[in-house]
C-alpha cells in the first residue's frame, strides 16, 4: 500500500499509538501549505514558523485523544489549530508604526520596474489584508490562497455556510475598495 | 477595482508569501516526538449507552475499594474498642513507702477476723 493511500487521520491514530514515522509523514504533508498559510494570515515569517512549531507540538501531545468517531477531517483540525494560534499571535502584538507603501517608489531603474512593482502590489495586499477584520481576511485566505471549499471554510471558521459567504463578499470588496485607491494614490505619486 | 484586477493581485501576494520550511523548522518539527511527552487518552463518552460502559467498571472498582477498606479497618488488630482503652486508662499501681506495690487483685489486705483474736489476748 502507497503512503498517499493511507489517510491523515489514520496517521494521526497511528501517532496517538507513538508512531514517529507517521508523524514524519503528516508534517511533511502539511508542513509547507500551513506555513505559507500562516505567513500569509500574519504577514511575517519568523511568527508564522513559532506558530508551526506550536501545531505540531499540539498534534503530538493530542493525537491520543484523536476520536475517529467524530468524522473530523485532520485537515479542517489542523487549519482550525493554526488559525487560532495565528489570533493569539496577533492579539499579543504590540501596537506597531505602519510602514507606508507609497514611501518606496520605484526607482528609475527600467529593469528592476517588474520586480518592484510586484513587491509593490505585494506589500499593498498585505497592508489591505490586515486592515480587514480577522474573520474576513480569513474568509479570504482560505478560499482564495489555500484553495478549501466553502463549505471545508466554514467549517474551519466553525461558522454556517452563510456567514462564511458573507464573510468572503465583503472581505473581497473591501480589498478591491483598499487596493484601488492605493492604487490611485500611487498613480498620482509616480506621476 | 475589478474582479480579474483583484485576482491578479492576490496572486502575486500568493507567490510573494509562500516561503518553503526552513532546515532549522524542520528540524525542530522533527525533534518533538523525542522532546515531548504525548498526552494520555481520556474521552469522555458522548452517548447514553456508552455512559454506561464508561461508568460501570469504575463504579466497580471504586465500591470495591470502599469495601475492603472498610473491612482491613474494621478488623485491624491496631483497632481496640472503647472498654479496652477505659480499662488502660484507669490501671494505675499504688507502691508503698517501702516500695512495695499494692494490688487490688490481689485478696484482702488485712484478716480482720485474726487482728480481733490478737487484740483480746493482750
Amino acid at each position: 500500500m502507497g503512503t498517499d493511500a493511507i489517510t491523515d487521520e489514520d496517521l494521526i491514530l497511528r501517532i496517538g499509538e507513538g508512531d514517529q514515522t507517521a508523524y514524519g509523514m503528516l508534517v511533511n504533508r502539511h508542513l509547507s501549505l500551513n506555513l505559507g498559510y500562516a505567513t500569509k494570515l500574519l504577514g511575517n515569517a519568523a511568527e508564522a514558523e513559532e506558530v508551526m512549531q506550536e501545531a505540531f507540538i499540539r498534534v503530538w501531545k493530542h493525537a491520543s485523544k484523536w476520536d475517529p468517531a467524530r468524522k473530523t477531517k485532520f485537515t479542517t483540525w489542523f487549519y482550525r489549530v493554526v488559525t487560532n494560534l495565528c489570533y493569539d499571535v496577533g492579539r499579543k502584538r504590540k501596537p506597531q508604526v505602519s510602514v507606508d507603501v507609497l514611501e518606496n517608489i520605484p526607482s528609475d531603474d527600467a529593469g528592476a520596474d517588474n520586480v518592484i512593482a510586484v513587491n509593490q502590489r505585494s506589500e499593498l495586499i498585505k497592508k489591505a489584508l490586515e486592515s480587514l477584520p480577522h474573520r474576513q481576511s480569513t474568509a479570504v485566505m482560505l478560499c482564495y490562497f489555500q484553495g478549501l471549499s466553502n463549505k471545508q471554510a466554514a467549517e474551519v471558521m466553525e461558522v454556517s455556510l452563510n456567514a462564511l459567504e458573507s464573510y468572503l463578499v465583503r472581505g473581497r470588496r473591501k480589498l478591491a475598495e483598499i487596493l484601488g485607491s492605493e492604487k490611485d494614490e500611487l498613480l498620482k505619486e509616480i506621476g | 477595482m475589478n474582479k480579474n484586477k483583484l485576482n491578479d493581485f492576490l496572486d502575486d501576494y500568493a507567490k510573494a508569501h509562500s516561503p518553503e520550511p526552513s532546515r532549522a523548522l524542520l528540524d525542530n518539527i522533527m525533534a518533538i516526538p523525542r522532546e515531548v511527552e504525548q498526552g494520555q487518552s481520556f474521552n469522555l463518552p458522548s452517548k447514553i449507552s456508552e455512559w454506561f460502559l464508561f461508568l460501570v467498571p469504575r463504579l466497580s472498582g471504586l465500591t470495591a475499594a470502599c469495601v475492603l477498606g472498610l473491612y482491613l479497618g474494621g478488623t485491624s488488630s491496631s483497632a481496640l474498642a472503647e472498654d479496652e482503652i477505659a480499662e488502660i486508662d484507669s490501671y494505675v499501681i499504688e507502691v508503698t513507702e517501702d516500695g512495695e506495690e499494692l494490688e487490688d487483685e490481689a485478696g484482702p489486705l488485712l484478716d480482720v477476723e485474726e487482728f480481733i483474736f490478737v487484740e483480746e489476748n493482750t
